[in-house]
């Protein structure tokens, strides 16, 4: 059975979620393990086709000729796997779907809700682009508190719930800023945006902190006791020259081997 | 133009949308054609080397972008560009037309000419690329443009479709409808990207 990795960003958009996600898949291929991506995306938009590369980036095609997220970019570009229609989908396109259901008169004369119609379509959707692999990585577009996402937080808490707590990990990015002025680093965003998620009935696993500079120790603390999470489990991505040392970052940390561990999968050959 | 472009080692116009920039670059292809600059076009980057092809060598003044057209009161009769082909089935697109969904899209097989320097890269008879465009060179130009000295390196299989364009006689002179760079990755590189990059920086020493 596949077993899932949520990833969900806080504090603001932009954050590297994508690219925290196609190094994990990266190093998690390379022990061995069959990787599916997913990204999910909260907009409207039906598909990315018609968004501005100004405001969206690049829309990147798939062999089988969808117009993704740019995502779907890192994806192919890290991991060895070929994404198809199946590994994007929108707000849009989840309610494209649902309303034509109903005109075909699916739901048998029920009223038609974001929970269950649209959280179950959302599930289904997520399962298919699972579908056949060891674990699935299905990230979370747009940031935990946003008025779209709520629907798709939804979702991954009630497929939580549905599983063995050994199916699914939780890994939540968040911003450390650091204030010239003071010259510290701010750990209450992520307190903050930990909080928002846990309000919404999920506990992250691991939280990936996005900064300037290596966390060092202190912060990782206490962050860690702020947050519920082991300190083990306080990744830094801090910044660096190029984006493809990403997955080495995260494999000194031994992010891997967490996820590993939560997952309870027999430790796989590493060939990292 | 060599004022403006006269440092560069190589040229790429990459794809694009509508009419902005567009006569800029025509004059940046034709700077790279007539100064053996190696070009690369992508897409947008290929249309705009065949009209810019169409208006020096075949002497064709009025051709342009067809998606300009579309916002123009008077439409110029001449088009270097045919009607939108999604995959070789002619649709005819006007002001109403859907933008969503509308385009080629997707991997597309490719025949490769033999004796283009396309084939020296990829080393393939048929390669596959990845499409995403409403417009293609318009077939009816493709034996007048053939014979006024381009060089169609690579074809939709049934040879209807121009994918690949090359100017035989230049340092480095190639253009395609599809976008390699989808496929390009850091632990593979890309055929043309490779050589593309290898022989500017053989030009720049």
């Amino acid at each position: 059975m596949t077993k899932y990795v949520f990833i969900t960003g806080g504090v603001v958009s932009s954050l590297g979620k994508g690219l925290a996600a196609a190094s994990l898949g990266a190093i998690l291929e390379s022990r061995g393990l069959s990787v599916s991506l997913i990204k999910v995306d909260p907009y409207i938009n039906v598909d990315p086709g018609t968004m501005s590369p100004f405001q969206h980036g690049e829309v990147f095609v798939t062999n089988d000729g969808t117009e993704t997220d740019l995502d779907l970019g890192h994806y192919e570009r890290f991991v060895r796997f070929q994404a198809s229609a199946k590994n994007n989908f929108t707000a849009g396109r989840v309610y494209e779907t649902v309303i034509r259901n109903e005109r075909k008169g699916n739901y048998l004369g029920g009223t038609v809700q974001v929970i269950p119609h649209i959280t179950d379509e959302i599930k289904r959707r997520i399962k298919a682009g699972a579908k056949g692999n060891d674990i699935a990585i299905v990230e979370i577009g747009g940031t935990v508190g946003d008025i779209e996402s709520q629907p798709f937080i939804e979702a991954i808490r009630q497929m939580m719930l549905e599983m063995t707590s050994s199916s699914w990990a939780f890994v939540h990015l968040t911003l450390v800023p650091f204030i010239k002025a003071s010259g510290e680093l701010k750990t209450k965003p992520t307190q903050h945006s930990v909080k928002e998620l846990r309000s919404l009935g999920i506990q992250p696993n691991i939280l990936i902190c996005r900064s300037e500079q290596e966390l060092p120790k202190d912060e990782r603390k206490k962050i860690a006791l702020f947050c519920s999470v082991n300190p083990t489990s306080v990744i830094s991505m801090h910044d660096v020259s190029t984006v493809y040392s990403i997955p080495l970052l995260l494999h000194k940390q031994k992010v891997d081997e967490i996820i590993i561990n939560k997952l309870k999968i027999s430790n796989q050959e590493k060939k990292v | 133009m060599r004022f403006v472009l006269g440092f560069s080692d190589a040229i790429l116009i990459p794809g694009g949308f509508g009419e902005r920039g567009v006569e800029g670059m025509i004059h940046a292809c034709k700077y790279a054609r007539l100064n053996q600059v190696p070009f690369f076009g992508i897409c947008l980057g290929m249309q705009m080397a065949i009209i810019e092809f169409a208006r020096d060598v075949l002497n064709e003044k009025n051709q342009t972008i067809r998606e300009y057209f579309l916002n123009t009161p008077d439409p110029v009769p001449q088009v270097a560009l045919n009607e939108a082909i999604s995959f070789a089935s002619v649709e005819t697109r006007d002001h109403d037309s859907d933008l969503g969904g509308t385009m080629r899209l997707g991997g597309y097989p490719c025949k490769l000419t033999k004796s283009s320097s396309a084939y020296k890269m990829y080393k393939q008879n048929v390669i596959k690329e990845r499409h995403r465009h409403r417009y293609e060179v318009n077939p009816a130009y493709k034996d007048q443009m053939v014979e006024a000295g381009l060089k169609v390196a690579g074809t939709s299989v049934d040879g209807k479709l121009v994918e690949m364009i090359e100017i035989p006689n230049h340092n480095w002179f190639l253009a395609c409808q599809f976008h390699p760079e989808f496929t390009s990755n850091p632990r593979d590189g890309h055929p043309i990207f490779n050589s593309f990059i290898k022989n500017a920086l053989k030009i720049s020493k």
